[in-house]
């Protein structure tokens, strides 16, 4: 008896732990954003997934806004970028949203059409300041409306180890041709002359698309001629181990490492890696053009747009994102953070004047299209990663992969009619 | 008269202790278990998508989705792996990890203290062994290929994760490797409970170790044995973050499991009444085996 007491205490206690264990978690997450804290100020709330080195610039710039504004406050809370998606799903099941996100600009579409975000076509149009690149702000427009702005961008250039070159005696390629004969001449000794990610994920596809956009193809048009040509023209860079097969299993991240430890002459990357190669990496002497092409110069788009969520304060959130994406503060605080601003007003001649590398992706920039805008973006990117792998492991000759991802886009476009 | 009376009333007594004692406990379960549970079922009939929570309703549509889930490759690869990764993970780490008691069980000095190193294995968080292993079995310098290749066993590095023939091994090898010490320390729990005794008469009377093993051993830790393959079962059967981080499903989909496939439907492309479909039939294969173990247990209990 005395034992089963015990037991019950025991039980209840731990119950009522779990409760007030839960009970505290819904405190922190402000769904309403008409709270105001004790100087009068509205309070929003961002998601935000900065990482180290990006914390230390944004709290500043932060910080500099919260004190120049009159009447807005932004609290931020953290959410990984890989659980990005999943928190706003979850939050709009459960009514719990801040009042504005940071969104990768291939998933703004998804959840705007899905009634996420709010259309702020009309509050971008008031906005003096709105000059943004055309082909930028594109990615988070579709069907007229407006779902988010982007704040930062990056592109992918061809990383390549001056060192490796020099002893070659080679010249950077600039031509699809030129590529394969320097991965070729620099394929030895455990070295591989190329590498990019081809990993089961949304870097997969990204990777993918300069090839794709050189060649004249498009995701809209996979079976074409064009698009057959550049899958084989990526997948036989693992075919005839040019570049290590394990691309299939390494994030961005992992083939930045790989071409810092000199295991690889080349590699597709972005931006955001030079500040961890400047960093990590000291001795590597690097250099970066442009990504090769076959017909046309092409860089896909990435980086995050801000979204205001469906019962987002979006005046107050307008203020903050006109301070956050305006012209005194992008083009500097994106430079700071190794991304850069979409905004056409910048002058990449003076703020990158003192950093060639930088300034080879910030010209690029005229040349980066962004993925979709489609609000199924996410399963025709299942079905591009898919017919990558498929080619990159033989499973299927270039041409029938391309093929069969046509046929999944097409019935995924059917479905959306319906 | 009255005795009996009396017994009565503090046999009620106990009862309303009895359940009072198990409320807390049912209460939980219905709230934290039950609920998703039945919420999951009810939401695999609704045509729920990104566009239907959207648009605040979702469509009752029947067995579609379980149709729709069938009638895809995917799904098939998906079951057909998950019952390969949990069929040859339980064997191995079964084997193995019995092996390993039986050898503990012998009381040398180091016993204790290989044993506890043994369950680090068993502590490590499982994506940190996902990218433990996904560099030990790397074709390029992962010291299982140069082992591999330096005993001859193989002349070309074998691509583990990187090909659709092999990504299923090389999943069960890193598996396996978690889960022995944890079939180790259960069954070992179970065989320092058998009297000395009992083996002492035993070979008093003549059995050889093999016959100890068969007649003694192995009956008197049956319980042990169910408890750790059932909950090896389940453990292995749902695995996923183990393949999300090593894999993600990958090669194409060689390596996709019925918890990847059903996190992807449900959060990459949002089809949530087919994530759901998957994540039922993952619910029932694993009901199906907690019913069976119920049913041996309850038959040797009545035995």
């Amino acid at each position: 008896m005395k034992k089963n007491l015990l037991t019950a205490i025991l039980t209840g206690t731990m119950l009522a732990g779990m409760l007030a264990g839960c009970g505290g978690g819904s405190d922190d997450t402000k769904s309403d954003g008409d709270s105001s804290n004790a100087d009068g100020k509205t309070v929003v709330t961002l998601w935000h997934s900065n990482v180290s080195p990006e914390v230390e610039p944004f709290e500043e710039m932060l910080a500099e806004f919260n004190e120049q504004s009159k009447d807005v406050y932004v609290e931020t809370e953290w959410v990984a970028r890989e659980e990005q998606t999943k928190q706003l799903t979850i939050g709009n099941m459960a009514g719990e949203l801040p009042d504005m996100v940071y969104v990768d600009n291939p998933e703004v579409i998804s959840y705007g059409e899905m009634g996420v975000f709010q259309d702020i076509k009309e509050l971008y149009d008031a906005w003096d300041e709105n000059q943004l690149l055309e082909s930028i702000i594109n990615s988070s427009c579709y069907d007229g409306k407006m779902y988010g702005i982007p704040y930062s961008c990056n592109n992918l250039e061809l990383f390549y180890n001056v060192d490796m070159f020099e002893e070659a005696e080679l010249e950077p390629p600039a031509t699809w041709d030129e590529l394969v004969s320097c991965a070729e001449a620099l394929t030895k000794d455990g070295v591989y002359g190329m590498a990019f990610s081809a990993i089961k994920n949304a870097e997969c596809t990204f990777q993918f698309m300069p090839f794709l956009w050189s060649a004249e193809g498009d995701w809209t048009s996979m079976d074409s001629e064009e698009s057959i040509k550049a899958m084989t023209y990526y997948s036989d860079f693992v075919q005839k181990k040019l570049a290590n097969k394990e691309v299939l299993n390494w994030s961005q991240a992992d083939v930045c490492k790989q071409f810092g430890s000199g295991n690889c002459a080349m590699m597709i990357n972005g931006s955001w890696n030079v500040g961890t190669l400047r960093n990590d990496y000291s001795d590597l002497n690097f250099g970066v053009v442009d990504i090769p092409i076959d017909k046309v110069n092409a860089s896909c788009l990435g980086g995050e747009s801000i979204c205001i969520t469906k019962d987002g304060n979006a005046e107050a959130c307008m203020e903050f994102i006109e301070y956050f994406v305006g012209k005194d503060i992008s083009g500097d605080y994106t430079k700071s953070i190794s991304k850069f601003s979409p905004r056409s007003d910048v002058d990449n001649d003076e703020l990158y004047g003192d950093d060639p590398v930088m300034k080879t992706f910030a010209d690029a920039l005229s040349f980066t299209y962004p993925r979709g805008p489609y609000p199924k973006w996410t399963e025709v990117d299942n079905a591009i990663i898919e017919a990558c792998q498929a080619s990159l492991t033989s499973e299927k000759t270039p041409e029938q992969a391309c093929k069969d991802a046509a046929a999944t886009i097409s019935e995924i476009q059917a479905s959306l009619d319906e | 008269m009255k005795r009996s009376a009396l017994s009565v009333k503090a046999k009620d007594k106990s009862l309303i202790y009895g359940y009072g004692y198990v409320l807390p406990a049912l209460i939980f379960m219905l709230a934290l278990i039950g609920y998703p549970i039945i919420y999951n079922i009810y939401i695999s009939f609704l045509d729920m998508t990104a566009q239907s929570i959207g648009q605040g309703h979702s469509d009752y549509i029947g067995l579609q989705n379980y149709i729709t889930i069938f009638q895809d490759s995917t799904m098939w690869k998906a079951l057909y792996n998950t019952f390969f990764f949990t069929i040859l993970c339980i064997l191995f780490q079964f084997m193995i990890g019995f092996g390993l008691a039986l050898f503990f069980s012998k009381k040398f000095r180091a016993a204790r203290y290989i044993k506890g190193l043994l369950v680090i294995g068993y502590m490590m968080p499982m994506t940190v062994n996902a990218l433990l292993w996904k560099f030990m079995l790397s074709p390029s310098g992962g010291i299982i290929n140069s082992i591999m290749v330096s005993l001859h066993l193989t002349d070309q590095p074998v691509e583990w994760l990187m090909s659709s023939e092999t990504v299923m091994w090389g999943l069960v090898i890193a598996n396996t490797w978690v889960g022995i010490p944890f079939n180790m320390l259960l069954l070992s729990t179970g065989l320092d409970n058998i009297p000395a005794d009992i083996y002492e008469s035993a070979s008093i009377d003549g059995a050889k170790s093999v016959q100890r093993f068969i007649y003694i051993t192995v009956p008197m830790i049956k319980q042990s044995i169910f408890s750790v393959l059932l909950l090896g079962f389940v453990y292995t059967f749902k695995v996923f973050d183990l393949v999300y981080v090593a894999t993600g499903g990958g090669p194409v989909d060689a390596s996709e499991v019925l918890s990847t496939y059903s996190y992807n439907l449900s959060f990459k492309t949002y089809y949530f009444g087919q994530g759901a479909a998957v994540a039922n039939v993952l619910f029932v294969c694993l009901f199906v085996v907690a019913l069976i173990y119920l049913a041996a247990i309850g038959k040797d209990e009545v035995n």
